[in-house]
């Protein structure tokens, strides 16, 4: 039976492999409508309260998608009352298009328990997991060398972390990109929200690259003589 | 026989005796008729030549007439200011024109100001005269018809004819035999005279008067003057008139709206077409102004053109010209590259006023500079001034920069005027409406915009980027080596003490602004990964140069970065922003964490001086330190263009907000910013936080960001705030999670309006995020800020300047792009875009702009008031310099010596009103000024608000006036739809007159013996003779002995010479020489390799001031511009007298009967 429910993990586990192994890591993270794709639909009786996605640009471009699924209350029996509802579960996926900071956390990763925070392997899929207050349950899991998958556990989450794994469809993404030679000037970062249509934006922007910042730091004039001369304002005249 | 008796004989006797008698006779009647006819021819002799003598005398009293007129006109018009008075000291007397009548307000009491109304005729009839004389007694009705004609003289057939036409009647005035002593029998009356003087500026100006076409949408002129969303209007609509003989380069020209040439002639017309435009225009164009009225008669093409001239030369004149002096008596400032005057351009004689205060004198730098009284300054705002040229002052070596010699004197002789009361306004000033502060402020203001008016910039985009980042700083404060070294950008500031407090300014920027600020914070694992992104956009941890992490359990690194949103205001240039980076001048951050042995960790980085007297951390006071400040800089991309809303280049869109991130900073261990470059980690000293031991960092971050540029590296364009001490920061507290949950922090600051950006209040802090759900959209990047009011809302809608771009940069399908001033299409086609400058930034008020709205809706002085102190700059434009060089003169550019031509009187209000003097209502000319901007019916009922709003004890005292007018903002929804006529149009518009007709009649007249009122004309006295005349004065500046300014004069080919040469030569090279050269005394110019045009030559010498006064220049001034040299001389015998000398002039005479 264990065997069996693990099935569809193992495909997706497969399908991580096959990724990993054919895929360079891609310059880019897929678009956010693109990555939402990937999530899981609601399971029968549950409510999807947030669908959204978008692309953020700190050290490298990374696109997160989430949804956060409402479970059904509880029904009340005839000689109980009803249980206090679950929260919410929060399931996220971040394509960090392999920049390897963003995937620092999972460098050299070693199974083992710290305290609250638990490494381990969920398949061949290196997990973290911090039990937090009240029963709530965070994981992230690494999938490709790629994606980081978060999920957020209620306390008694009436649905398993590897459920909500088996229901991801990294299968549903394009081809991945090729990898560019030369990083563009700019990024349109895009942020869409399934819920809430009337929230979609997206925005052009652009980075100062390291190349450019060192450039720049050599034209500097001598740091005690900063007064500028008319050479500095080259001539107008007509 | 006596023989003798013989009866034959007898009979013979007798008939000899009868011939006698009959030719003596005849002998005597003959000499009857001879004498008769002698007396009869003398007495006609005598008769002819007492007539000839009596219209010699009528002749002579026509012109004694014209002299008491041109008395009456220089009697009364004040003059302009003695050189010895500045914008601080020149009184206050405002004069106004009305046909008819001049009105003078002396406010030197400002409190009680004396208004005289003065009659420019010889006396106005109030009623007939008494004992049943006839009217023509006592009066004359000048419009009556010539003997033989049925056509009025003066209004032509405009208000009717014959017995119908209008009576425009005005006294005599009496001229007895000896006018020094009292009439008496032996000294009666022998002639009089009546003149009435008419407005030329009241009439259409055919020489200017072009017209502009209707603005219908999805035609040029039309997209351009009212836009369309997203497409803004521009701030100079273009109409296309003339044809190749006007264009160098097409079958067209532009013309910019505003000109003179913007004034409708075709309203004269049943058809447009009935006027040779283009005919008209390159006469005007290549060949100077036609010198007489009827000239017009061969530019039209009607059935019967004197039918259609005598209907319409009521409201006609080819020649008006209005002053350019302020109601202070001082030259209004001029929008030009370098001193036009001595050229012919806009200015009397030389661009200078005189300060024998010495209230100029002293620059920041040398505020012992005791030059004065002799020194010269400008009234010419100039886009020439090369902001860090050093200027030495040759008496002491002193050097300084230029701007701040020019820039200060221009910006406290503004501020003079600021400080003044203004006639009819009572004792309330712009200091007491703004406050010192906003009044320095505005002084800026208006000092930079006049520069990115008049600066030359390049046309391709990267040149023209960068130029217009280096010269939109030019008039910020230019500091000395010594100028609180160390301290930049802080000594790029204006630094005013005003209340015992150092208030920092910098002047209105144009854009492009930053109007997002956002703040980003994470932390990220500190374990030896690599990037394998080739282009990594920040160096990772790669490895523990320190050998810091290797005791950590799991260390982590915090990091920051920030994102900033570039916005370009509409109209605003298309610009590559990688030239203006944006620098940090403070950055202060504390993190609180854990250590590796699980004690807290408490980390705190300075960069920058915490305050103006902080001098603890040496090169870090400066924001292009490398090991610090500079670190934190934001630079664009090269090739990232950002433009106004709507505009593109080279035919791709262009966005109006462009966001850039900065690089990715890491919490320090030390006084640097940790930075690897390439493979070096020699300054890799980055704070590693344990996780194991705490959960999160506590981050506080204060800084100070700013706009600066990239290729002058200490100046500053836009700060936030602005500031010098560490309470002037955005400041953030983040809790940075260094748990694998952790999630961006960000948090994002915005302003409403982007030139009020060093008031850190008005940096509104958004929420801080990311929020409960997870989500990141703090902040609004990329998209109009959440307290910012709509794009095409009214109180943004002057969010606007001096609009220039790049070629290839469009508006929608138009060129943004506008000519210089010396183009028809040029961007200074209106004094009335002043009103784009700020008037609330000291004060923190968003939005707030020169109001041209009515008096009654805003506090004490109205803020057109300031309209007066800008002249219209209105050159004649390059191409008529190449074609004929006998040219500039009054005769052929609108701008000429403190003079503009064609501009209409808004005081369309004729005198004297009283039913012996009934013309028409002039309508017509005004009707001509504001066609097609409106509808006709619309524009017909503003014009009749217009006559209406006057009366006799209210003028137009100023053309801001016309905000007053009921329907002056029509059906505009926005402020600048709603002045768009004051805008557009103030230059086509005057309150004034230079140019004044004279319409009169002269008679020579003889006293009946019996009559005894000697000094009078009575019944039965008689009119020996008379003449009718007409004659066009000038009031104008004397340039001088010449005739000339400057000291050129004609050549016997009847070319201009030049005889003003500069001290040094002139290396003009074949084929490059520019025309200003060849006008008659230009300014000090060289020639420099690669420059199509000439420059002021700052080592040569203006040509030498003459006079009496003794006139110099402040030595860092001269400097700057050019030496001034001045000899001794009578003010008569003076070639170019610095004092604005007004004289008057006949510039057109004719006997209306001959």
């Amino acid at each position: 039976m264990t065997l069996l429910r693990s099935l569809p993990l193992l495909g997706l586990l497969l399908f991580a492999i096959t990724a990993s192994a054919e895929d360079a890591p891609a310059p880019f993270p897929f678009e956010p409508a693109q990555l939402l794709t990937v999530l899981a639909a609601a399971p029968a009786d549950w409510k999807i309260t947030r669908s959204d996605a978008a692309t953020t640009l700190g050290q490298w471009l990374k696109t997160r998608a989430t949804r956060t699924f409402q479970p059904p209350p509880p029904s009340a029996t005839a000689d109980a009352a009803p249980a206090s509802a679950p929260g919410e579960v929060e399931v996220s996926v971040i394509d960090t298009a392999g920049f390897a900071p963003s995937l620092a956390a999972f460098a050299d990763f070693t199974p083992g328990k710290n305290g609250a925070l638990e490494k381990k392997l969920l398949g061949t899929l290196p997990a973290i997991v911090i039990s937090g207050e009240g029963g709530r349950q965070f994981s992230q899991v690494l999938v490709s060398n790629r994606y980081i998958v978060e999920i957020t556990l209620p306390h008694l989450s009436p649905v398993r972390l590897e459920d909500w794994l088996r229901g991801l469809h990294f299968d549903f993404l394009p081809p991945a990109a090729s990898v560019p030679t030369v990083s563009p000037r700019e990024f349109r970062l895009t942020h869409v929200d399934e819920l809430h249509p009337e929230n979609n934006h997206s925005y052009v922007v652009s980075t100062t690259s390291s190349k450019r910042l060192a450039a720049f730091l050599k034209t500097l004039p001598p740091e005690k003589s900063d007064t500028e001369t008319a050479s500095q304002d080259p001539s107008p005249r007509p | 026989m006596a023989t003798d008796s013989h009866p034959f004989r007898m009979i013979r006797r007798a008939r000899q005796s009868g011939v006698a008698l009959v030719v003596t006779l005849i002998t005597l009647s003959i000499l009857v008729v001879l004498l008769v006819g002698f007396v009869a021819s003398m007495s006609l002799e005598r008769r002819a030549a007492h007539s000839f003598e009596d219209t010699q005398r009528a002749k002579l009293i026509a012109q004694g007439a014209v002299s008491h007129a041109v008395d009456l006109l220089r009697t009364n018009i004040p003059d302009p200011a003695q050189l010895s008075e500045t914008p601080a000291s020149a009184p206050a007397e405002n004069w106004a024109v009305n046909p008819g009548r001049l009105t003078v307000v002396n406010a030197a009491n400002p409190a009680s100001p004396a208004v005289k109304y003065i009659p420019l005729h010889t006396g106005e009839v109030t009623s007939p005269p008494a004992n049943g004389q006839p009217l023509d007694t006592e009066s004359v009705d000048l419009n009556a018809p010539l003997p033989g004609d049925t056509v009025p003289v003066i209004t032509g057939t405009a208000a009717g004819t014959g017995k119908n036409a209008p009576p425009m009647r005005v006294k005599w005035a009496n001229l007895v035999s000896d006018p020094t002593t009292a009439p008496s029998q032996t000294n009666p009356l022998v002639g009089r005279y009546a003149f009435w003087i008419d407005d030329e500026c009241g009439r259409v100006n055919f020489n200017t008067a072009l017209g502009k076409p209707v603005p219908t949408a999805g035609t040029k002129f039309g997209d351009q003057l009212n836009g369309s969303p997203p497409t803004p209007a521009v701030v100079t609509p273009l109409f296309d008139r003339g044809d190749s003989t006007v264009s160098s380069s097409g079958t067209t020209r532009s013309w910019a709206l505003g000109r003179p040439q913007s004034i409708n002639l075709d309203s004269f017309f049943d058809s447009p077409d009935q006027l040779l435009a283009d005919k008209l225009l390159s006469y005007t164009f290549l060949h100077g102004f036609a010198r007489y009225p009827e000239a017009i008669l061969d530019f039209v093409n009607v059935p019967n053109a004197r039918t259609w001239y005598d209907a319409n030369r009521f409201n006609l004149t080819f020649f008006s010209r209005s002053p350019e002096f302020n109601t202070f008596g001082l030259s209004r400032f001029f929008t030009t590259f370098i001193p036009l005057s001595l050229e012919g351009g806009p200015s009397y004689q030389h661009p200078f006023i005189y300060d024998p205060s010495g209230a100029y004198a002293g620059v920041p730098e040398d505020p012992s500079n005791t030059s004065s009284p002799e020194i010269l300054h400008l009234n010419s705002f100039l886009g020439y001034f090369g902001f860090t040229d050093a200027v030495t002052n040759d008496d002491t070596g002193t050097t300084v920069l230029g701007g701040n010699a020019v820039n200060k004197m221009q910006e406290e002789m503004l501020f003079s005027y600021l400080r003044r009361a203004w006639p009819e306004y009572g004792t309330n000033t712009f200091l007491a409406k703004y406050q010192e502060a906003e009044c320095r402020q505005i002084a800026l203001n208006i000092l930079l915009m006049s520069r990115m008016a008049t600066v030359p910039i390049s046309t391709d985009l990267a040149s023209f980027s960068k130029e217009w980042s280096i010269r939109s700083t030019s008039v910020n404060f230019a500091p000395l080596n010594t100028d609180l070294a160390g301290h930049t950008p802080e000594r790029f500031y204006w630094r005013f003490t005003i209340g015992g407090k150092t208030v920092l300014m910098l002047p209105q920027m144009p854009g492009p602004h930053i109007t997002e600020v956002r703040l980003f914070a994470t932390s990220v694992s500190a374990s030896k990964v690599k990037s394998k992104i080739a282009e990594d956009a920040t160096a990772p941890p790669l490895n523990d140069p320190t050998g810091k992490i290797k005791n950590f359990t799991n260390p982590v690194y915090i990091q920051y970065y920030y994102q900033v949103e570039y916005y370009m205001e509409p109209g605003g240039p298309v610009l590559d922003i990688s030239e203006f980076p944006i620098r940090m001048d403070y950055l202060e951050l504390t993190a609180q964490g854990a250590q590796a042995n699980e004690a807290s960790l408490n980390v705190n980085q300075v960069f920058g001086a915490t305050s103006p007297t902080d001098t603890t951390k040496g090169a870090t006071w400066n924001w292009n330190a490398a090991n610090s400040l500079a670190r934190l800089v934001t630079l664009p991309n090269p090739g990232t263009t950002i433009g106004p809303a709507g505009s593109s280049y080279q035919g791709t869109s262009v966005p109006n907000r462009v966001v850039v991130n900065s690089p990715v900073f890491t919490v320090g261990s030390d006084k640097t910013v940790p930075l690897i470059t390439g493979s070096d980690y020699t300054t890799w000293t980055p704070q590693p936080f344990e996780a194991v031991k705490s959960t999160s960092v506590s981050l506080n971050i204060k800084f100070r960001p700013g706009m600066g540029v990239l290729n002058a590296p200490g100046r500053p364009r836009q700060m936030i705030p602005l500031g010098e001490t560490s309470a002037d920061t955005l400041q953030a507290t983040f809790t940075v999670s260094i748990q694998p949950t952790n999630k961006e922090q960000v948090i994002s600051w915005q302003i409403n309006d982007p030139r009020l950006s060093w008031d850190l209040k008005q940096w509104t802090a958004n929420v801080q995020g990311p929020s409960e759900t997870g989500k990141v959209n703090v902040g609004t990047p990329g998209e109009i800020n959440t307290n910012e009011p709509a794009e095409t809302s009214s109180e943004r809608s002057k969010f606007r300047y001096i609009e220039r771009a790049p070629a290839g940069a469009r508006m929608g399908s138009y060129a943004l792009d506008r000519d210089d001033e010396y183009e028809s299409a040029g961007r200074t086609s209106s004094p009335g875009y002043w009103s784009m400058i700020h008037t609330g930034m000291q004060r923190s008020l968003p939005w707030q702009t020169i109001d041209f709205s009515p008096a009654s809706a805003q506090d004490k002085l109205p803020d057109w008031l300031l309209l007066d102190l800008f002249g219209p700059t209105y050159p004649m434009v390059h191409d008529q310099w190449k074609i004929d060089a006998t040219l500039p003169d009054q005769f052929s550019t609108p701008s000429y010596m403190n003079s503009t031509a064609g501009q209409v009187n808004l005081n369309s209000r004729i005198y004297p009103q009283n039913d012996f003097f009934r013309p028409p209502a002039r309508t017509l000319p005004l009707t001509a000024v504001f066609k097609n901007l409106r509808s006709d019916s619309e524009v017909t009922s503003l014009v009749n608000n217009i006559v209406n709003y006057q009366n006799d004890t209210t003028v137009f005292n100023y053309v801001g006036e016309l905000a007053n007018v009921p329907g002056y903002a029509g059906a505009g929804t926005t402020t600048w739809e709603k002045e768009s006529l004051l805008r557009n149009m103030a230059g086509c518009l005057t309150t004034r007159s230079q140019t004044f007709g004279v319409w009169g009649v002269a008679q020579t007249v003889k006293k009946l013996s019996k009559n005894t009122n000697y000094g009078a004309f009575e019944s039965g006295d008689s009119v020996l003779a008379e003449k009718r005349f007409y004659a066009l004065v000038e009031r104008y500046v004397w340039p001088g002995r010449d005739g000339v300014p400057g000291n050129a004069h004609l050549d016997g080919a009847g070319k201009w010479d030049r005889l003003a040469q500069q001290a040094g030569d002139i290396a003009a090279a074949p084929g490059t020489t520019d025309t200003l050269f060849q006008l008659p005394g230009s300014p000090p110019l060289s020639f420099a390799a690669g420059q199509p045009r000439l420059q002021l030559y700052t080592k040569g010498s203006y040509p030498a001031f003459d006079g009496p006064q003794q006139v110099g220049m402040d030595p860092y001034a001269a400097a700057a511009l050019g030496k001034v040299a001045w000899n001794k001389s009578t003010l008569e015998d003076a070639y170019n007298p610095p004092q604005a000398a007004i004289k008057y002039r006949v510039v057109y005479f004719k006997y209306l009967d001959q």
